[in-house]
């Protein structure tokens, strides 16, 4: 770093803590909020990536997993189902979103029923107690555990049934609601649907081949949709999040417009105030050149400062946040952070701008006059 | 002793500020040359021009017409982009008011400007600079906790840092008192004897005269000739012979500023002629 540049910039610790505190506001606000929709994009998604299934058939114009608005017939389906070849499984799912209550409690939930054999489509990890759920029993997420304190043991309730804690797992949290999981079984019972599932997930011999075989499938069974889990999970997200992206967007901006207003105040005043130093040194026999990268370095080096201190409170804060409020699921990305940190690149460049034209103005002449 | 190196020399320059009726010339076909280890001191009256010439010869402005060389560089012919390197090595301001950066050091303020770029050599250079201005133990102070006379140390030192051929000075000693005013000319003229400088001063002071080897006299972007100067023995102001009350003394003619200083001189000439030529 220059000396003058050095000089200038740690000389006046209040201006310099101002624009380092502007960009740092900006890039924890872009950062925090980026790391947000990263957060809910990965558990919106997360739990239909990861079940082991290479394809999801539902009724056709069915959107995504959480509405889960699908009905298949049971016998049925499973009756088509077994006579593919490329089919190496297939497992009946019922999903619903729905509202339990626990001590009067209202909870919301995804309903799984699955078949504990095959077991696709079931819990991803348990964490705690059963792995399998039997009848009048349910595994909670640990996330709705931790959110209602539903522990194992408890027992959560509709009006028509009773269903008993039996184990914990995780993978299921959608943030708005999380699943709990039931045998197929039992959902077909308390939800009144005996012969009636949402969706069927397949495991095909050779996996690579399912984007081959989805539509295969859909013309084997016209009013049916197979969907790769890729692409499932794809939908699901952008029926959920696709609606925030617009919103999210302009937030951004007002932040990115933040930072910029406040580091390109600074860095301008400071510039200007300055302006009879800059005239010396042009005097002297310093090119504009230099002066460019005098102010160019202070405005680096207070994007830097700002940057880290902004995603260092990013770091911070994101865990905490999540303790306070549940719905705060963080999730900071390298790919995400190297963006804000192109970001407040452009910022300081952009703040820098206008006061380095200025420098091309200043009239070195002026510094013979007392 | 002034050395044959012509270190400045302006041919026929003419600077004219704005155009059409607000047209000012500021300079008028001036012609002008300095020699190496010459101190030349420019005097005359406010708005005579004085100012235009030392930017004009430091490369700072560029004339309307006429030819500038520095060390035999002829800077009218050269771009823009190239007249900072010119200034940087080849010539040495030194202003009224001083013109250190605030919030460098005195030691930085001298080392900045050097075109050395390795740091220790430059700090070195800088270090002895100010050691040789009598600055040693001001090294690390700030210009705000500098006298008037020590800045203008500082600034000397920074003039000097890249061993300039020329040293270009407005008014140095007008914010200083005259005592240090002094010490600022001895060291001028110490340096342009010892280091084979070129050093023009644009003053109003006329105790600078003492230590220059020559005067001239600028009035209306011209160098007079014709007038020739002389120093009030009374109050010590430098008058145009040509227009001032004079008197006589033991075969020696002398001028005063106004019918003050002559009334007291001829109350008792013993005493300033003593006083001032010892
Ligand atoms: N940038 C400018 N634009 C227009 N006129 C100018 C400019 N600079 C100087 N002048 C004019 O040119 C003339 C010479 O100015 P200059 O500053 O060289 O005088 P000076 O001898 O240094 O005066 P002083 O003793 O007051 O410093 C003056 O009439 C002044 O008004
Ligand atoms: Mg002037």
């Amino acid at each position: 770093m220059l000396l003058v540049a050095r000089k200038n910039l740690f000389s006046e610790r209040t201006r310099l803590a101002i624009s380092v505190g502007g960009i740092a506001l900006s890039v924890f606000m872009i950062s925090l909020l980026l790391s947000l929709f990263r957060g809910w994009n990965e558990k919106v998604g997360g739990f239909v990536e990861e079940v082991q299934a290479d394809i999801w058939i539902a009724r056709d114009g069915t959107t995504d997993f959480l509405s889960a608005a699908s009905i298949l017939p049971l016998e049925e389906g499973s009756q088509g189902l077994s006579a593919i070849d490329a089919v190496d499984r297939f497992s009946p799912l019922i999903v619903r979103p729905m509202s339990v209550t626990k001590d009067g409690k209202k909870i919301d939930v995804q309903l799984v029923g699955y078949d504990p054999e095959p077991g696709i489509g079931g819990p991803l990890r348990i964490e705690e107690g059963k792995d399998v759920p039997g009848p009048g029993e349910v595994i909670v997420d640990e996330a709705l555990s931790r959110r209602y304190g539903v522990e194992v043991g408890d027992t959560i309730s509709g009006r028509a049934f009773d269903l008993k804690v039996v184990g914990k797992s995780s993978g299921g949290d959608f943030v708005a609601m999380q699943a709990i999981f039931v045998t197929l079984d039992q959902a077909q019972t308390m939800l009144q649907q005996e012969g009636f599932v949402t969706f069927f997930l397949l495991q095909l011999k050779d996996p690579d081949r399912r984007d081959q075989v989805a539509p295969i499938l859909e013309a084997l069974q016209p009013g049916v949709l197979a969907i790769t889990s890729d692409d499932f999970a794809a939908a699901t997200r952008e029926r959920i999040l696709g609606p925030v992206i617009p919103i999210l967007t302009v937030i951004l901006v007002l932040a990115f417009i933040v930072g910029l207003a406040v580091s390109g105040l600074t860095i301008y005043t400071a510039t200007v105030e300055k302006a009879r130093e800059y005239g010396i040194l042009k005097a002297v026999g310093f090119t504009n050149r230099y002066l460019y990268r005098v102010v160019f370095e202070q405005s680096l080096v207070t994007g830097v400062l700002g940057f880290l201190l902004g995603v260092g409170l990013t770091l911070l804060a994101g865990p905490f946040a999540q303790d306070l409020v549940p719905q705060f699921v963080v999730f900071v990305r390298w790919q995400d952070v190297l963006g804000v940190a192109g970001v407040t690149l452009l910022m300081v460049l952009l703040a820098a701008y206008v006061p380095v034209r200025r420098l091309a103005a200043i009239d070195p002449v002026a510094v013979f006059k007392a | 002793m002034p050395d044959s190196r012509v270190t400045l020399r302006l041919q026929n320059v003419t600077k004219v500020y704005g155009v059409g009726d607000a047209a000012v010339t500021a300079l008028d076909s001036v012609d002008f040359s300095a020699q190496g280890g010459e101190v030349v001191m420019i005097m005359g009256p406010s708005g005579a021009g004085k100012t235009t010439f030392l930017t004009i010869a430091g490369a700072l402005l560029r004339p309307t017409s006429g030819t500038v060389e520095i060390a035999g560089t002829d800077i009218t012919r050269l771009q823009e982009n190239d007249l900072p390197a010119v200034r940087r090595e080849k010539v040495g301001f030194i202003f009224q008011s001083f013109n250190l950066l605030e919030s460098l050091t005195a030691l930085e303020n001298v080392r900045l400007v050097m075109t050395d770029t390795t740091t220790r050599s430059a700090t070195n250079r800088a270090r002895e600079l100010l050691n040789m201005l009598g600055l040693s133990h001001r090294l690390k102070s700030l210009p705000n906790q500098l006298s008037g006379g020590e800045k203008q140390r500082v600034a000397i030192a920074r003039a000097l840092a890249n061993n300039p051929d020329l040293i270009l000075a407005d008014e140095p000693t007008a914010n200083l008192d005259s005592a240090r005013g002094q010490e600022v000319m001895h060291l001028l003229r110490q340096i342009a004897l010892d280091l084979g400088q070129s050093v023009v001063i644009v003053s109003h002071d006329h105790r600078i005269r003492e230590v220059t080897h020559r005067v001239l006299w600028l009035e209306d972007g011209r160098f007079r000739a014709d007038v020739i100067t002389a120093r009030d023995p009374v109050c010590g102001q430098l008058v145009e012979v040509e227009a001032a009350p004079t008197a006589s003394f033991n075969g020696r003619s002398y001028y005063f500023c106004a019918e003050q200083c002559l009334k007291l001189f001829e109350a008792g000439p013993q005493r300033y002629v003593e006083a001032n030529e010892g």
